[in-house]
Formats: structure tokens, C-alpha cells, sequence
């Protein structure tokens, strides 16, 4: 009984003893911020570039990137701050619609919508891994689906799901043109063809394996950049007339250990840009695809490519293990640095103000 | 602070302990806690005892090794995917053996050891480092042995244990024995819901307390082991065991929608064996059959995966002893496996043959010296064979009292996944190769009568190379290549004390590792992570614990504390510490000479901490378990 009455004693101490708590934070803490400077106002958007930073996959840490041109400063983990809660799981890509700002958060399942200073007007959520959103009226967009297996049509308006469609696989990026939207698809090889007054599939159109990039320039040609798989096959550049949907030309690529992607259209100059280790450009009238890089990506991981329409410098990012924090390199029209700067993890798109 | 309360009450106990010498009890006899004692070699070994085993209950092998030894486990949460690490080295690192038989999944290189069922095993030793050497090849980091053990009396054991979070584990065990034969046959069948509260602090208001969600958990397995002893130098045996897994995977705490995920693991272990003593030495054959299948549902996304293989493993050990001058083990090992998977593009296989030699003998009065040569020859990769050196320094003047070191190089071959999964997979894949020093110092001793000491500091150094690791090789493509190059050094303390005072028997023990695992080697000029600590390894990892057993009466209290780990390689995100303490205690009762009823409880997480051990995959706060046993001899 004595024993009994000690250990009593000596559990009463326990608790007693354990009221005084030092609080410590649940879940990830980050150690230091990147950058020191305060927040950028966003008065003068002219001047200012967003980027998207994924995150690494489930571990809920994509982040907002606003970077100012003109004074060369940087400000990581915006939208937490401006909003004071997380961003999400896996920030996949943005786009500008009507005065608004779309965030698509892959892995959270969900679209975030933003004000011009970056402050959250809602959510669209129910949306199953989006990808890419591309939008076509007021009122009338499309989001691509990694998994799902379906093509949203949403109300970037009302931030409703209008309806689902059903198509098969990965979707991933989108041009529309003439009431028709083109949507590729990363593991059947094809584009499909959607008629955006009744949803329904219209037409399909055989390209390379996974096709990663899609853009339209000014003659009305879609372009369809294709990474040929895991060494699947050998990548591919395909023009096709989007008024008849025939293809015009093919380029293929000669090494099957090439993975182009992230292809960009500049319509001053009538070049596209594209990511194949390093920064590859390509007129549109050319017949021959380039051999040499105009930024060299050795000693790197180029993984983002981003353009801007003003002023026509390259950002391009490199996401260096997909771990840690990643690095942007600008470049002037001659190809030379003008500045770098360090982002949030694995930085993926650019977003220019006025494009 | 918690650290502080918990040396506050440790002394009082201690106190309390020495108070007893002045009181005159009826003294009960009954069995000394068996502390912990290394075998005579040059390296570090632990073994977990059979009451700790015991104690452990509705739980599984990861949370046995947290709160008992010194390697670090990551967890997924109550119930998912949990991997260890010893001294900073990868989940793969570490092989896992069953009665002698590597079980880590070919195709995936680990085990997860919440699918483990405790249950089924009697005994649980780890061997850290070079001391993995002797089992097989790949234990970088280390070895975790489990086993049946051979001795058994007639037995009905019926056990019912009910926890926390709609927790039900129900256990039969029957032991017989009819003249040369015995039989032990086991099965169980648990269940949990696992819907514990937590704090989300993912959402904005950081006060909402929200429930888990899509984490049950059903389990049922059995075990049948039969024993043969025509006569003394002869015994054959037989175990198998087969155990289901069905696992709902929960979602991340800030993604909206519930998960749709569910996982099922179904496993068939079985082993053959005969021990036979010969005039000089001992023989074992063993021959082995085991299979393994995974399969991966979600529902949302109709996304469907199986994955499984087949093994074969046939040994053959001799070991011969020469009264204490020296002592030699051959062994012989033969694995084939087959890994089946959609993710293959046909099945795939690897045949290894794995002959070893390990001498141990007196060089000297107080000089062991200790040899052990390992080659592996694979029709998948080339390797060299792995060694180790070692020598124990044992003063006759000083009783107890240990000095030691070895010096061994291994290596870790790719998995099946590794080599072959489509998209990534890589054949050009070379072993990953480690070198490793180890200086340890020992002390075993009974210092009064009743009273002894054991404590044990091991400080070790090694270098891994080739480490495989998945990344992308440009933008899009993700590949396995051997990139990365490690550095780890530390140190492992191990106490153990155990003493009989008037009636009671107290045992104390504590583990502590101090882990520096630096990533050496950068993939291009902007890497950061250079030099800077791996992620999910811990700088500091201690646990410890008493037991207090008088008569029929055994209370136990313990505590855990793991330091900062970073999740970001450049080490700017980390999750913070956590200090858990757990609090069990169990009565026995005796009647009519052959019943006996075992009443027990545990609390696990006594302070209700928040903690996450994965990022965003939250941990239960204080949870329960009572359980009732019937034992008939």
C-alpha cells in the first residue's frame, strides 16, 4: 500500500509539473524568410511578375512569387502573406482573367482566385488534380484535369463547376480558336477538339507522344510541342492549320534522350521559345529545328520558361533537386543575365502583368 | 522543460526506491527483468526484452522500436506506411530478417513495419552497422532480427485489448507439446478507426480541432509453427505465417475532399528448418517461401495497382566453437525473387548467391580480434565483397569493462524498382557503397548485490556513396542515378540498470543517438544542400523509461524526445520537436494454480501533444488501451 500511495504521489507531480508549457509550432516551421524586404505593393502591376512555385507533392508548401522588373525585388510566400493562410499542394499554374488572377493548386484540388493586390476573393473548389485553365468568354472557362479524367467547364464568375465532360486520361494545356477549343492529351498522343458552344468532341488529332506544349500564332497555325515519352520516342514539333485541322509539317528531334517542353509563342517576333535542358528558339517559318541553345543549360535544371510580351526578356527557373528552393535567371534580348534571384521551391510559371 | 520533469520524477522514484530498504516485506520470488547484454564481439547489438515486447500490446514493431531504441522512425500516422532509420542511413538501408529470412520488398528495398505484426514475434535484436554483416548483404545502417522463439510449455493464451479511436485487437495463442512434437498456433484480429482529433492548422483560424478522417485499419493474420526433436542433436521446424493488411489512406490536412484511397497488403511468410548438432559444430539448413502483394485503390480516380513478389531462400550455416579461444560461422545464402507489376514491362527477377565467413578469436589475454567476409554474386550487378575488421579489448583487471572497434566496407544493391519501373527505371544503376568506423566503450557490471549496470557509448563515422536517388534529368523526366554522396557520424548511448531491492524489481534504460548526416556532394552549383543535414534524420533522439514491478503489480512510465528534422534538403523548413511520454501498467492474477488473468493498460502521448512526424499527416493526441488476458497452462 505504501508503494501504491509513492507512485500516486509521484503521478501528481507529473501533471503538476507539466502545466508549465513552453508552446512550440505543429507542423512545418520555415526557418528564414529568403528575402528581407518587405511587401511589394501592387500599384504598379506593369512591373511586376508573378511565379508559380509548386511545392514538393504533399508536403503543402507551393507558394506565390512576385518579382519587381524595375527595381530588381523580390517577395517569396506572397499570397501568405497577403492572406495569412497557406497557398496549398502542388501551385501547378496562373492566369490572368478579367481584372482576376487564377491560381490552379493541383494537388489541393482547387482554384484560387485573387484581387489585383493578390487578396483571395474565393475558391472553386471540387475540381479533381487541375492543371492548366483557359478561358474563352466571361463566364466561360475550361480547367484540364490531371487524373479525373474529365474537362471542367467552370463560371470564373460565379466560381462554380458548370459541368463536367467527359474525355480520357491526362489533359493538359489549351488554345481556342473559332469556338473550338484544343485540348492535349498527355497519354493517348492527341489533341481533342471541342465545340465551346455544346461541349461535345468534335474532332481528334494524332500528334507525338505527350504533348506537353500547345500555342496558336498570328496565321492561325497551332503548334504542338511533343517530349516523345520516357526515350519512348524521339520528340516532335508539329504545325497544324486550326481553321481545317490539317497537319502543314513535322519536325522531329534527332536525339531520344531530348525532353523539350514549356513552349512559348513572341508574337513581335514570331519565334517560339522552348526548354530542352537548355533555352532552344525557333522561327515559325524555319524548316530545320535548332541545334544550338541560346542559354546554355549545363550546370543547371531548367525546369520554368517565361517570357515577357513588353519587354521580350526570358526568365527562365531552375529547380536544382526539386527539394530545396529554387533560382530565376533573366535575360535581356541579347541573352545576357540581368538579374537572379532565389523563389519558393521548384518555381514552374511566369505570369506577366498585361498579357 | 519536460526533459527537467521527467529527471525530477525519475529521482523520486529513485528516492522511493531506497526508502524501501527499512521496510520488511513478504518477498515473492519471481523472475528478474532480464537486462539487456551484448554478445562478445566487436559490435553493437541491442536486444529488446521479452516484457517490453509484451508491453507494447495492441501496437505495432515502429512504435516498439521508438519508445525502445535508438533509430529513428518516420511515421505516416496511427496506422500508415512507418520506415526506419538507423543512424541517419535511408529506409532501404536497413534489412529486416525473420527467423533468419530477409523480408524488405525486393521491388521497393524496405519494409513498412506498421504491416508487421508484433504478435507473431517472440524476439526483436537490432545490429547497427557492420554488425548487419553477418545477416546478408544491403544493411547499411543496420539489421532488425526477428523471431519465434523455440521453447515452449503448454499454453492457451486468449487476449482481448480495447483502445482509443474505436481500437479492437483480439488474440489467441495455444502452445502443446505431445512427446516429440510441439505445435504453436496464433491468430489475431484488430481493427481501429483511427478518427483521432487534431489541430488543423492548415486552415486559417488556427482554434479549429477537426477529426481524421479515411485512416482505419483492419488486420487479421495466423501463425502455425511446429517443432520436431527425434533426439538431442537433431530439431526440425516449421513456421508460417500469413497476415492481410486493409488500409484506408487519409488525405493531407489541407486538401479539401475526402481521400478515396485505400491500400491492401497481403503477406505469406514461411520457413523450413533443421538444426542438427554434429560431433564438432552445429548445423542449420533452412529452406524458405515467401510472397508479398500490394494493392492500391482509388476510387475517385480509378486508379488500380498491384504489386507483388515471390522469393526463395535457401541457407546453410555451420558454426563451430573452440572452447573460448575462438569461434568460426560459415554461412551459405541463395534468393531468387520475382517482382511482378504494371509497372514493369515484364516480370523481373534477381538471383543472388551469398557465401560468408566470420571468425572470431583470442589474439591475446585481453585481446578478441573478429573477421567476417561477405561476397555476393548477382546476376544483376557486380560487387565487391564487404569486410569487416574488429577487435574487442576486454582488461581481466577490469571486470565488465569493454573497449571496441571495427572498420567494415559494404555496399547496398538497387531494388527491382530501381532498375526496371517504366517510366525512370535504370539497368546502368552501380550499388551504393559504404565505409564505416566505429569506437565503442562498455560497461557491464553488477555493482551491489541485485544491482546491475550496463551502459554502452558508440561513436561511429561512415561515408555512403552512389546513394540512388530519383530526380529529374532534365525538366520532365524523372530517372534513379546514383547521385549522391553522405556523410554519417554520431554517437549511440545505451543505460540499462535493473535492481532487486526488498520486493521490487526496478529496471531503467535510455537510449540516445546523435546523428549528423550531411549530404556531400552537390547536382549542379546552385545547390544549397550541401553540407546541410538530410532530411527526416534528427540530430537528437533519446528515449527512456522505468519499470516497477513488486509481487504481481508492474507500473511503467517512459518518454521520447526527438529533435528538430528539416524537410526542406536546404534545410529551411523543418518540423519542430516533440516530447511524448507514455504511462503502462498491468496486474496479475493467479488462480488454482494454472489460470491466470493479466489486466493491463497503457496511455500513449500522457500530455496530449499535436505533433506531425510527416509533414501535414497529423499524429493522435493522448489515446488509451486496456487489455485483458487469459492464460491456461
Amino acid at each position: 500500500m505504501n508503494s501504491i500511495k509513492l507512485i500516486s504521489w509521484n503521478l501528481i507531480f507529473i501533471f503538476v509539473l507539466s502545466s508549465c508549457e513552453k508552446k512550440v509550432g505543429i507542423g512545418p516551421q520555415q526557418k528564414q524568410t529568403i528575402d528581407s524586404i518587405p511587401t511589394v505593393s501592387v500599384d504598379t502591376t506593369k512591373n511586376l511578375v508573378l511565379i508559380s512555385n509548386e511545392g514538393n507533392f504533399t508536403f503543402n508548401n507551393a507558394s506565390l512569387t512576385l518579382y519587381d522588373k524595375v527595381n530588381k525585388t523580390t517577395n517569396n510566400g506572397v499570397f501568405q502573406t497577403k492572406n495569412n493562410t497557406l497557398l496549398g499542394d502542388v501551385f501547378q499554374s496562373l492566369k490572368y482573367i478579367n481584372n482576376e488572377l487564377f491560381l490552379v493548386i493541383n494537388n489541393s484540388n482547387k482554384i484560387e482566385i485573387l484581387d489585383e493586390q493578390l487578396l483571395s476573393k474565393g475558391q472553386i473548389n471540387g475540381l479533381v488534380s487541375p492543371r492548366y485553365i483557359e478561358n474563352i468568354s466571361s463566364g466561360k472557362s475550361y480547367v484540364s484535369s490531371f487524373k479525373s479524367g474529365f474537362l471542367y467547364e467552370i463560371n470564373e464568375n460565379t466560381q462554380q463547376i458548370t459541368t463536367l465532360i467527359p474525355l480520357s486520361g491526362w489533359t493538359e494545356k489549351m488554345i481556342h480558336f473559332n469556338k473550338q477549343l484544343f485540348v492535349a492529351n498527355m497519354d493517348s498522343s492527341r489533341l481533342f477538339v471541342i465545340n465551346t458552344d455544346n461541349n461535345l468532341i468534335t474532332d481528334t488529332i494524332n500528334v507525338g507522344k505527350q504533348p506537353n506544349s500547345i500555342i496558336l500564332d498570328k496565321n492561325n497555325h497551332i503548334w504542338v510541342l511533343c517530349d516523345g515519352g520516357f526515350k519512348e520516342e524521339l520528340p516532335t514539333l508539329w504545325e497544324i492549320d486550326a481553321t481545317n485541322r490539317q497537319i502543314i509539317k513535322t519536325l522531329s528531334f534527332s536525339d531520344i534522350n531530348d525532353s523539350p517542353s514549356r513552349m512559348l509563342y513572341n508574337s513581335a517576333t514570331d519565334k517560339l521559345l522552348f526548354l530542352n535542358a537548355g533555352v532552344f528558339e525557333f522561327y515559325i517559318s524555319d524548316n530545320t529545328l535548332p541545334t544550338d541553345p541560346i542559354i546554355n543549360g549545363s550546370n543547371h535544371l531548367f525546369y520554368g520558361l517565361g517570357l515577357d510580351p513588353i519587354t521580350q526578356e526570358t526568365y527562365v527557373s531552375d529547380a536544382i533537386d526539386f527539394v530545396q528552393s529554387g533560382n530565376v535567371f533573366r535575360y535581356n534580348t541579347q541573352n545576357q543575365l540581368v538579374d537572379s534571384f532565389a523563389t519558393g521551391i521548384i518555381p514552374g510559371d511566369f505570369l506577366f502583368f498585361g498579357e | 522543460m519536460k526533459f527537467v520533469q521527467f529527471l525530477v520524477i525519475f529521482v523520486c522514484f529513485a528516492i522511493n526506491a531506497n526508502a524501501q530498504l527499512k521496510d520488511t516485506l513478504n518477498l515473492q520470488q519471481f523472475e528478474i527483468i532480464k537486462s539487456r547484454l551484448p554478445l562478445n564481439k566487436s559490435f553493437k547489438k541491442t536486444v529488446i526484452d521479452s516484457l517490453q515486447l509484451r508491453q507494447v500490446g495492441g501496437k505495432n514493431l515502429s512504435d516498439l522500436l521508438q519508445n525502445y531504441t535508438p533509430i529513428f522512425i518516420k511515421s505516416y500516422g496511427q496506422g500508415g506506411l512507418a520506415t526506419p532509420s538507423f543512424r541517419g542511413t535511408g529506409a532501404a538501408h536497413t534489412q529486416i530478417y525473420w527467423n533468419g529470412i530477409r523480408i524488405n520488398n525486393p521491388m521497393l528495398g524496405m519494409s513498412d513495419l506498421s504491416t508487421l505484426p508484433i504478435f507473431f514475434v517472440d524476439g526483436v535484436t537490432l545490429h547497427h552497422g557492420a554488425a548487419s554483416i553477418i545477416d546478408g548483404d544491403g544493411g547499411l545502417g543496420g539489421s532488425i532480427l526477428l523471431s519465434n522463439s523455440t521453447q515452449h510449455q503448454n499454453k492457451l493464451e486468449i487476449s482481448q485489448q480495447l483502445g482509443s479511436y474505436n481500437l479492437s485487437n483480439s488474440s489467441v495463442k495455444t502452445a502443446y507439446k505431445w512427446g516429440k512434437w510441439s505445435f504453436v498456433s496464433s491468430a489475431f484480429y484488430k481493427k481501429a478507426t483511427n478518427n483521432f482529433k487534431y489541430k488543423n492548422i492548415a486552415l486559417p483560424l488556427d482554434n479549429i480541432i477537426a477529426r481524421q478522417q479515411n485512416a482505419a485499419l483492419k488486420q487479421g493474420g495466423g501463425m502455425q509453427q511446429i517443432k520436431f526433436n527425434p533426439n538431442k542433436n537433431n530439431t526440425f521446424s516449421l513456421n508460417v505465417i500469413a497476415y492481410r493488411s486493409d488500409r484506408q489512406i487519409p488525405q493531407l490536412i489541407n486538401t479539401i475532399g475526402l481521400s478515396t484511397q485505400k491500400q491492401r497488403d497481403e503477406s505469406l511468410k514461411s520457413v523450413l528448418e533443421w538444426g542438427k548438432r554434429l560431433k564438432k559444430g552445429n548445423l542449420i539448413i533452412r529452406g524458405a517461401y515467401l510472397f508479398d502483394q500490394i494493392n492500391y485503390v482509388d476510387s475517385l480516380t480509378h486508379q488500380y495497382f498491384n504489386n507483388r513478389y515471390h522469393g526463395i531462400n535457401n541457407q546453410l550455416w555451420y558454426s563451430y566453437q573452440k572452447t573460448n579461444n575462438w569461434q568460426l560461422k560459415l554461412g551459405y545464402t541463395t534468393e531468387y525473387v520475382v517482382g511482378k507489376t504494371k509497372g514493369y514491362t515484364q516480370n523481373r527477377s534477381r538471383l543472388q548467391f551469398s557465401p560468408v565467413v566470420d571468425v572470431e578469436k583470442k589474439l591475446a589475454a585481453n585481446l578478441l580480434g573478429n573477421l567476417t567476409i561477405r561476397e555476393v554474386i548477382s546476376n544483376q550487378f557486380t560487387s565487391k565483397p564487404i569486410t569487416s575488421v574488429g577487435f574487442t579489448f576486454m582488461p581481466q583487471q577490469l571486470k565488465g569493462i569493454q573497449l571496441k572497434t571495427n572498420f567494415s566496407n559494404h555496399f547496398h544493391a538497387p531494388t527491382l524498382n530501381d532498375l526496371y519501373w517504366k517510366p525512370g527505371g535504370n539497368t546502368n544503376l552501380i550499388p551504393e557503397t559504404g565505409w564505416n568506423g566505429e569506437l565503442g566503450f562498455e560497461v557491464n557490471r553488477t555493482i551491489a548485490k541485485n544491482q546491475k549496470i550496463y551502459f554502452e557509448i558508440t561513436a561511429f563515422y561512415s561515408l555512403i556513396d552512389n546513394w540512388i536517388l530519383w530526380s529529374p534529368l532534365s525538366s520532365s523526366i524523372w530517372t534513379a542515378q546514383n547521385l549522391k554522396k553522405v556523410r554519417n557520424k554520431g554517437l549511440e548511448l545505451a543505460l540499462n540498470y535493473t535492481a532487486k531491492i526488498k520486493g521490487y524489481n526496478i529496471s531503467l534504460f535510455s537510449n540516445y543517438s546523435f546523428t549528423k548526416s550531411t549530404n556531400q556532394k552537390g547536382i549542379n552549383t546552385s545547390d544549397n544542400s550541401v553540407g546541410k543535414q538530410l532530411i527526416y534524420v534528427p540530430v537528437h533522439n533519446l528515449n527512456a523509461g522505468i519499470d516497477v514491478k513488486r509481487k504481481n503489480i508492474l507500473l511503467s512510465m517512459g518518454y521520447r524526445f526527438t529533435s528538430d528534422r528539416y524537410i526542406s534538403t536546404d534545410n529551411n523548413w523543418y518540423l519542430p520537436y516533440n516530447n511524448l511520454f507514455w504511462l503502462s501498467g498491468s496486474y496479475k492474477i493467479k488462480m488454482y494454480k494454472t489460470h491466470q488473468i493479466n489486466i493491463a493498460f497503457r496511455i500513449d502521448n500522457l500530455f496530449n501533444e499535436q505533433y506531425q512526424s510527416i509533414a501535414w499527416r497529423p499524429m493522435p493526441g493522448r489515446n488509451f488501451l486496456v487489455s485483458l488476458k487469459y492464460i491456461f497452462k
